[in-house]
């Protein structure tokens, strides 16, 4: 592996025509292997992250790489590396989706037969019948087929199947998860299901009003924000506690619920000499992510 | 293998099961030499990414729980008859740790707590 990043954003500021804020991103890396998600509200910016990744869109000011090259003003070098699939994008309707694949192989250098086959086997979609003629989950499988065969090293993909039912949205991860591992290709995602995220990302990136607030290994925000119960040992002085390292803290001289985002060996120790036993709560991602970004819904 | 795992839980998904795995083996569940599934075996089974599986097993190959063979898969250590006695020392040393704190915050003296040691072996074993 070289010692470049794999994408790297300098100094971002992107301006929208109709929204109230910049994107703006000062000097962001993206080079974890597996699923990367972008999450974020409609309208936070992930969309348009994405497009600028995919060299599609010029930032207002500063660029974005690929390695060594800048992705919009190299497009044309790096467009068989990097590939944005968009769900809604039209497929030709009036064909079959054997002629849709046919079309596709005709113009992609990297065209992978092997992935092909697999696909065509394991995907089960009526290829002959019509694309216009095909359920929303097989047209997903479709696109998601073709884009696999192209190769890419970079695979951006907007807003996953929203719509698709639980069982096509987890076998598309799947497929998308032993891509990543086998071709070490890097799978940005952008949704809002966090839940699907829980068990199929590695790496996280918060986006909120065109800020990046995290960007990190799903493991390392699980090691870290931490909710904890706290209970007064029945033998020790009822007194409040001055707890570091918490985010929240609710404490009623009893028990309480403290939340952390910096949890350490230091924070047992000192509740242990306040004389407060504690216990680790179930803290899934999404409750993590409304507590962070300090947004009740 | 019979792992379950919950994405909410406090602790990481590999954490999750790389304690598992290691339970099963000390308490003799996978025997030494046991293969273990492929990393999109239990990938797939679990619902999860593949580099958590693989992230697991790099570190129960680290604690000499398993060995990986390259290209052809993980196995439950040889020598695992070895690593329990190690293993289980530590697991009860930790739990004594706490008790023998407390038994010198209550004053009572070694005579006594042996004899405790002793009355409670009688009855539970």
């Amino acid at each position: 592996m070289g010692v470049l990043e794999m994408i790297t954003c300098h100094n971002i500021n992107h301006k929208f025509k109709k929204s109230k804020f910049n994107l703006f991103i000062e000097q962001q890396t993206f080079e974890a292997k597996g699923i990367t998600a972008f999450i974020g509200h409609n309208g936070s910016g992930k969309s348009t992250m994405l497009s600028l990744i995919a060299g599609i869109m010029k930032p207002t000011n500063g660029f974005i790489q690929y390695y060594d090259k800048d992705v919009f003003q190299m497009y044309e070098k790096i467009k068989n590396d990097i590939h944005l699939l968009s769900w809604d994008i039209a497929l030709y309707n009036n064909i079959t989706g054997e002629e849709q694949i046919q079309l596709v192989k005709s113009i992609s250098p990297d065209w992978d037969t092997n992935v092909e086959e697999n696909l065509r086997q394991e995907l089960r979609i009526p290829l002959s019948q019509k694309i216009l003629l095909l359920s929303h989950g097989e047209e997903a499988k479709l696109k998601l087929l073709i884009s696999l065969c192209r190769k890419p090293k970079v695979l951006l993909i907007d807003e996953i199947a929203n719509d698709l039912d639980t069982s096509t949205r987890k076998m598309i991860y799947k497929k998308l998860d032993q891509y990543s591992y086998d071709n070490e290709a890097i799978v940005f995602v952008a949704t809002n299901i966090v839940t699907d995220m829980e068990r199929y990302a590695s790496q996280i990136v918060l986006i909120d009003k065109g800020k990046i607030l995290l960007n990190e290994s799903l493991d390392s925000i699980k090691l870290r924000f931490k909710k904890l119960i706290l209970r007064q040992k029945e033998n020790a002085i009822a007194k409040d506690p001055k707890i570091l390292y918490h985010t929240k803290l609710e404490w009623d001289g009893q028990s309480g619920l403290l939340i952390t985002n910096n949890f350490n060996e230091n924070l047992i120790t000192e509740l242990l000499t306040h004389g407060i036993d504690c216990e680790l709560m179930p803290y899934s991602l999404e409750e993590i992510i409304t507590d962070y970004s300090g947004k009740k819904e | 293998m019979n792992l379950n795992i919950n994405p909410q839980a406090s602790n990481p998904i590999y954490a999750q099961i790389v304690e598992q795995i290691k339970n099963q083996i000390l308490s003799g569940n996978l025997v030494a030499g046991t293969q273990l599934p492929s990393v999109r075996q239990l990938a797939d089974q679990l619902d999860v990414n593949s580099l958590t599986i693989q992230k697991a097993y790099k570190l129960l190959e680290l604690k000499e729980m398993i060995i990986i063979k390259k290209g052809v898969g993980a196995f439950v250590h040889d020598d695992i008859q070895q690593l329990p006695k190690k293993e289980k020392r530590k697991i009860i040393s930790e739990q004594l740790t706490n008790i023998i704190q407390q038994v010198n915050e209550l004053n009572i003296t070694r005579e006594e707590f042996d004899k405790i040691v002793d009355d409670l072996w009688g009855c539970l074993k």
